[in-house]
């Protein structure tokens, strides 16, 4: 039977009433089927996000309006851990029947903020679903430090007119900690972008869609768009000979492609040529090496990591993160990894984990790894941080690594030890605001460094002041009433080395 | 005219988990021209990529290692399907049979975003 939801009228994260994608249609808008959920690439994704039904009753996910792959995976109500039931495209149906009473809460593996809950028989519902809109925060005090360059912020639930899907970028400048500019494009959730090495282009990764688009860093303006990649592009880097690598979040495998073709206007957008390398499945934040041979990479979907050699393009190993021992003694099981990044001298990777085992649900990790022989990482530190934790780069000195922890609102700030990976640790938490996400780094005036934290649910730029010691909160920095869903930054104009 | 014949659920393989650790490992040999060929499908691919076929009644074996159910769909060259198991859960594996044609197929999963994410294999029947 085709399901088909013409024209459910869903309220943006502003407040718009926009329309599901028939809504072109002149007929009336048919009510919502009993027990049905359409899942959007808007805010707040599943729509309605609470559903109360009946034991035996069967809930009915429509897709009309995906714009590409998401899964329904269950984090409670079911023993399995981490219950996925369909990962499936635009006009996909999902079915599941809820026989015995219980909260059901619910996300999109490739897209975890996209989350719901079905409340089946007369449950108390937990605090764990967000309400959307937030509320807007008033604490925001502007920092007193100065920075240098520009800070491109991906704000990617921020909505624009005529648009067929959200986002926008949101150009700091750090000089003045003000916003300079914002740039909207026919972008669709634009989650991650990077400069390349020369820092002429801007990279940028449309998560709720398949295609790149690349930006002229000095005009801000779009030099090619919709260069299809893969499904749910997540991130990318770019290596010092011109090699773009994606990560291609709804399947299982990193895209390659070269810059040089990426920017060539004689080469159309949908001709650049792409290969790709096989990871497992779901490969989601990465970071290259300053020489760009090895890249490492969180796989979501599979609770894994792998490295690459970037000059072969070959996976080299790929590390089972639910086999790990955790730091009670038992095993990881379940988890979301969502973030690998690389120290300065290669010597460290940092992986950033949720774990979704029920006795530790949504509790974040972080393991370092040794890959002084890439091909046999050893696992030298396992930390725990707050929870949800997402991006864990490290700093251009190699000294810290900052971890937005989207959960608990804050950002954990480690100090690395090169000598004794046993005294890697925790040196002090930060508060941020809900759905910290995204970190990067880029040049503090009279010297050291600043880390910017973004925050998906407040419309704010953390700044730390890695300086100082330990470092500290420098402010924060108000991106506009609408400039939700900051996920990825990048700083350019200085970008710092790594 | 199409031919279509599936048979079916046969094997339930029990649970399974997304995505195995593996180390990279050199590609198989290609597997001689065959009547009978197995094929693994899971997120998101068809193991192997590339499918060689005997012209005749040609059965094929799929089994879903993945964690969400799949199907498999057979088209000739000119776009129009000759094979196709509908679809079936993880752990699962069905039979399909087909009389082919030497020529070159496609193999896809007709998931919705599944053959978009990179579901889809080659199939070469020859003499």
């Amino acid at each position: 039977m085709v399901f088909a939801i013409a024209a459910a009228a869903i309220v943006g994260p502003a407040g718009m009433a926009r329309s599901a994608p028939d809504a072109s249609s002149s007929a009336p808008a048919p009510a919502l089927p009993k027990n049905a959920v359409v899942v959007s690439e808007f805010a707040p994704w599943f729509f309605p996000q609470t559903l109360r039904v009946e034991p035996g009753d069967e809930v009915v996910w429509s897709f009309s309006d995906a714009r590409t792959l998401h899964t329904i995976t269950f984090l409670t109500g079911f023993d399995e851990p981490a219950k996925t039931i369909t990962i499936v495209g635009r006009k996909g149906t999902a079915r599941q029947q809820f026989t015995k009473p219980g909260v059901y809460v619910y996300v999109c593996a490739i897209h975890p903020y996209m989350d719901g809950q079905i409340a089946v028989g007369a449950n108390p519902l937990p605090q764990f679903i967000k309400a959307w809109p937030p509320a807007s925060p008033t604490n925001v005090v502007a920092p007193r430090v100065r920075g240098r360059g520009e800070v491109w912020v991906d704000t990617q639930f921020q909505t624009r007119p005529n648009r067929e899907a959200p986002g926008t970028i949101t150009v700091v400048d750090a000089t003045t900690m003000r916003v300079k500019a914002v740039i909207d494009g026919d972008f669709n959730n634009p989650h991650n972008a990077m400069v390349s090495w020369d820092e002429r282009y801007i990279v940028q990764t449309n998560w709720h869609q398949n295609y790149l688009t690349v930006i002229d860093a000095a005009t801000r303006r779009i030099v090619k768009n919709r260069i299809p990649v893969g499904e749910s592009p997540a991130h990318t880097h770019t290596t010092p000979r011109g090699k773009v690598v994606v990560t291609i979040n709804a399947a299982n495998r990193i895209a390659v492609l070269d810059l040089a073709k990426a920017v060539d206007p004689a080469v159309p957008a949908a001709q650049v040529p792409v290969r790709y390398i096989e990871v497992p499945l779901g490969p989601h934040g990465g970071w290259i090496s300053p020489d760009g041979k090895i890249m490492v990479v969180a796989n979501a979907l599979s609770g894994q990591m792998s490295i690459i050699d970037l000059d072969a393009e070959k996976l080299l190993t790929t590390v089972d993160l639910t086999k790990l021992t955790d730091l009670d003694g038992k095993a990881f099981g379940a988890n979301l990894p969502l973030y690998a990044a690389i120290s300065p001298n290669k010597r460290y990777a940092a992986t950033t984990t949720v774990l979704l085992t029920h006795d530790k649900l949504l509790q974040g990790r972080v393991v370092f790894q040794d890959l002084r022989d890439p091909a046999n990482p050893k696992v030298v530190k396992i930390l725990r941080v707050g929870a949800v934790p997402i991006q864990s780069p490290f700093s251009p000195d190699g000294r810290y690594v900052v971890v937005a922890n989207t959960g608990t609102a804050n950002a954990s700030v480690i100090a690395v030890d090169y000598d004794d990976p046993a005294k890697i640790r925790v040196v002090g938490e930060v508060a941020a605001y809900k759905g910290a996400h995204g970190v990067a780094y880029g040049f503090k005036q009279g010297g050291g460094f600043l880390a910017y934290v973004t925050n998906k649910y407040a419309p704010v730029l953390t700044v730390i002041d890695l300086s100082a010691s330990p470092p500290r909160k420098a402010g924060d920095v108000h991106l506009g009433p609408d400039a939700w869903g900051g996920n990825g930054v990048v700083v350019i104009k200085p970008r710092p080395a790594h | 005219m199409r031919i279509v014949r599936w048979i079916g659920v046969m094997l339930a393989v029990g649970t399974l988990t997304v995505g195995v650790a593996r180390s990279a490992a050199p590609a198989p040999p290609p597997a001689p021209p065959s009547l009978s060929l197995s094929v693994v499908a899971r997120e998101f691919v068809y193991e192997p990529k590339d499918l060689l076929a005997k012209a005749g009644e040609v059965t094929f074996t799929v089994r879903n290692t993945g964690a969400v159910e799949h199907d498999f769909v057979v088209e000739n060259a000119a776009k129009k399907l000759v094979a196709e198991a509908r679809p079936f859960p993880a752990g699962k594996t069905v039979q399909v049979k087909a009389r082919l044609a030497p020529g070159t197929y496609i193999v896809y999963c007709s998931i919705p975003g599944h053959r978009e994410a990179g579901m889809q294999a080659t199939l070469r029947v020859v003499p």
